[in-house]
């Protein structure tokens, strides 16, 4: 080939990939624009669905379904006991809470023995969904919604099933051990199972951000934002993730993710299908998933919702170390949630599960990442050696970037209309700013996690990586 | 093969550029508004919030009989009043007895009343339904006709606590016509039927009665027969033992709730079927029956049950069997003798005076 048309080839090849990796990000970009829209009709269905005006007589009624709040706990020794003690004075005619230490290495059963005075007690329940050993059930009479279930390591799948074996009533809640429900997150989440009993299986809430709220008593006494910017891009992330695609996802009945710090679900439906599966890493979804086949199999009607006002408080990780292995758990979860049920791709009779969630999952959170990376890495090179024009780099600086301020400004808009209550100026300021500084290096920072992901999960990577918690309201460490 | 040509490829990346620029633009602006609009909130709710704290101490001053001057409430501008609402009705859920009625005469005094039906007629659906909970300590003709009117209201909520307010006034003539005025759709919660039926006054009863014979849809009877058994209506007896050979497991299974609640050892003679019921959640509530009211002839089904297929069936059999005592406890101890560690039998006797020990 002569010198002349090797550098046409190449020129010609760099414009092609240019304009494929523009292409793709334009159209992942456009799915979140359709997803925005659809997240502000669900929101407006939710508004007329949710009658604020029947929470009194919910409250008051004795035909109210009750909850079993099912919490995990594995090397919670910091959090569990404030946590519980939160839990207990949730705004609820009557739930339960059943609290597994899932084979803990640190004092996490001592710890609420000692807090609640906890005593050994002998009560056996048949196990429909599968669990480890049983090693004592605890309670105490001064608490008689309080149960403590410590149980051989079996990971939070089995913990939960282990729960969900004990749990006496007809609704069971997923929460974790080291969250914060908001006081009236329960009876927010009910109403849509008091409206439709016969057809709903499950209702997910929005996890945001506690790093930067001022907890009393296990209690969120005043929202605020995270000081540090880690947290605080969280933040916003968690907004654009729940108050955006999961709304949009519960618009189309295909919600496949509900929270695992967070779901109200049907116990009968649950146990139906088994229970959580053992050994997932991405258990909250594969749950979901499993419970869009199995009544899309038997053909039965079901309805699995994302109400956006129940709120839990999370803790986010604060350091860039525990964040990735947060991340890159989550990537390998979903891979793992793929894979397992891959049949249901492209497949009609999953409906909006199989034909537009799993497919959208595959094209943007597994092939995104590594096209993404390419494009930030090598569109910069072929402009730098005149391959691409400076118009086209800022095109593509425009979809990536400027396309993400817009999305994250757009769930900011959302949140304040639909979960900001007391937010203040300076909260509202620094997350405007978080907005905008998220799309230099954050996103960026979270493509390459998401590819480790993707490589832990090919090399077939189990656990869940240490995560280190601080505490509500506890001293920090010194950075 | 399709090729872009300079100038398509020049005006398309100019679209590209220009759009992404206007719509960050119109998000920006879009939470500009919102900020604006969030600023102006919250010096609202700290204006609201000082001015509910020093309208309620005056209220207090006032009920607890301290002559104030100037009749600081008849002052107010419109924006205040809507606050003062609300301390009076926070207030009068509070307060009980002469105090509460000093508040309900300040109510009428400062026009308040006249304000409820205003609001009533044209406000949103949270302040209607404060507005029929006001009207509720009312008892004047204007303020029974808009609770009357309320019954109609769009607002599920309203239309309910204008039910409530007026069924504690024992106003309701007829449970028909109040379901007919309510116009309860299939979508509404079923709970709120339980709700009503539960509030029921004694007057209507034997209405509620005769409507459980009638028919109405699988889920009125099923909320109307646990009601009226809560309400321990003994007329309703045959009404829900009829309910009892339901095709529907879910009304089979309320009836026989509705008969422990009703607690009427009549219905025993029933008790066979529905031990014998194919459905497991109908076994489960006979059995319930049975523990609280089951004579000697259901000891021999109840120890059947025992090795019943469903884990919670014979967990209520069991139950049961300790809960009728003398015979049927010594054919759970008996039956536990010769089962294995995790059999039911064993389970509750174990649970039992796991609870007779907490005293629970």
């Amino acid at each position: 080939m002569e010198p002349d048309q090797m550098i046409l080839a190449v020129s010609a090849a760099a414009q092609g990939l240019g304009w494929f990796m523009l292409t793709f990000a334009a159209l992942h970009h456009l799915s979140y624009t359709l997803h925005t829209i659809l997240a502000f009709s669900e929101l407006r269905r939710a508004r007329r669905r949710e009658r604020h005006t029947l929470d009194e007589w919910f409250f008051g009624s004795k035909s109210t379904p009750g909850i079993s709040l099912l919490v995990p706990a594995y090397n919670e020794e910091l959090t569990v006991v404030e946590n519980v003690r939160s839990l207990l004075t949730l705004r609820y005619p009557r739930f339960e809470i059943i609290v597994v230490n899932d084979g803990s290495k640190d004092g996490t059963a001592r710890s609420l023995i000692e807090a609640f005075r906890l005593e050994r007690v002998d009560l056996r329940r048949p196990h429909p969904a599968p669990c480890q050993k049983i090693r004592g059930i605890y309670r105490q009479h001064d608490y008689p919604n309080l149960l403590f279930i410590d149980k051989d390591n079996g990971g939070k799948s089995d913990a939960l099933n282990a729960a969900m074996n004990y749990a006496r009533h007809p609704l069971v809640c997923g929460v974790d051990a080291d969250s914060i429900l908001d006081h009236h997150s329960l009876l927010k989440a009910v109403r849509p199972f008091i409206k439709q009993p016969a057809t709903l299986i499950a209702v997910g809430g929005t996890i945001r951000i506690a790093n930067g709220c001022e907890v009393r008593n296990g209690l969120i006494v005043r929202e605020g934002t995270p000081g540090k910017l880690l947290p605080l891009f969280q933040v916003v992330e968690y907004l654009r993730a729940f108050l955006i695609a999961r709304l949009s996802f519960s618009r189309m009945n295909s919600v496949s993710i509900i929270s695992g710090a967070f779901g109200l679900f049907k116990r009968s439906a649950v146990l139906q299908v088994g229970g959580y599966t053992l050994g997932t890493v991405g258990e909250d979804m594969e749950l979901i998933i499993k419970l869009h086949r199995h009544f899309r199999n038997r053909n039965e009607p079901y309805h699995i919702l994302f109400v956006p006002d129940p709120v839990c408080w999370t803790e986010a990780p604060e350091s860039m170390a525990v964040l990735r292995r947060q991340r890159t758990r989550w990537q390998r979860g979903l891979c793992e949630v793929l894979w397992l049920h891959r049949d249901l791709m492209l497949r009609p009779r999953y409906g909006g599960v199989g034909m537009v969630g799993f497919p959208l999952f595959f094209l943007f959170d597994i092939i995104g990442p590594f096209l993404d990376l390419v494009g930030l890495i090598v569109l910069p090179i072929y402009w730098y050696f005149g391959l691409l024009s400076l118009e086209f780099m800022a095109a593509y600086f425009a979809v990536t970037v400027l396309y993400g301020v817009f999305l994250s400004m757009m769930a900011l808009v959302m949140a304040e209309l639909v979960i900001f209550r007391t937010t203040r100026k300076r909260d509202m300021l620094a997350l405007f700013f978080a907005a905008i500084a998220e799309n230099f290096g954050y996103r960026q920072l979270n493509l390459l996690w998401r590819i480790e992901g993707i490589w832990q999960f090919l090399r077939k990577r189990k656990g869940w990586g240490e995560m280190t918690r601080i505490g509500f309201n506890r001293p920090r460490p010194p950075v | 093969m399709w090729e872009l040509s300079p100038v398509s490829e020049e005006l398309l990346l100019h679209v590209l550029i220009q759009g992404c620029l206007w719509l960050t633009a119109g998000s920006l602006v879009l939470w500009l508004g919102c900020f604006g609009y969030r600023l102006h909130r919250l010096r609202l709710n700290r204006q609201d919030d000082a001015l509910e704290e020093k309208l309620t101490g005056l209220v207090l001053e006032e009920i607890s009989g301290e002559i104030l001057q100037n009749r600081p409430f008849l002052r107010l501008p419109a924006g205040q009043r809507r606050i003062l609402l609300r301390v009076l009705q926070n207030l009068i859920a509070q307060i009980k007895g002469s105090e509460q009625a000093k508040l309900i005469a300040l109510l009428q005094r400062e026009g308040f009343m006249e304000a409820a039906l205003q609001t009533l007629a044209a406000g949103p659906a949270e302040e209607r339904q404060a507005a029929c909970t006001l009207l509720s300590y009312h008892a004047d003709p204007a303020a029974l006709a808009a609770l009357h009117g309320a019954l109609r209201d769009p607002d599920l909520g309203v239309r309910l606590t204008a039910t409530r307010a007026l069924m504690q006034k024992d106003q309701i003539a007829s449970l028909r016509e109040l379901l007919a005025r309510l116009d309860l759709s299939p979508d509404d919660p079923p709970l709120i039927l339980a709700e009503i039926f539960t509030r029921l006054p004694v007057r209507l009863l034997d209405e509620a009665v005769h409507l459980l014979g009638s028919p109405i849809s699988d889920e009125w009877k099923r909320m109307l027969a646990i009601a009226l058994g809560r309400n321990q209506v003994h007329a309703a007896l045959p009404a829900i033992v009829v309910l009892c050979e339901a095709t529907v497991p879910r009304l089979r299974a309320a009836a026989w709730v509705a008969l422990r609640e009703m607690g009427d050892p009549l219905a025993g003679q029933h008790l066979l079927a529905g031990l014998h019921d194919p459905s497991a959640t109908v076994r489960q509530a006979a059995c319930q029956f049975a523990g609280a009211f089951g004579g000697p002839e259901s000891l021999a089904p109840l120890q059947q049950l025992l090795a019943d297929a469903d884990w919670w069936v014979r967990f209520a059999a069991a139950n049961a069997l300790y809960d009728l005592g003398g015979e049927g406890r010594q054919l759970l101890e008996r039956h536990s003798t010769t089962a294995d560690d995790l059999d039911v039998g064993l389970q509750v006797l174990r649970e039992r005076e796991m609870e007779a020990r907490y005293g629970a």
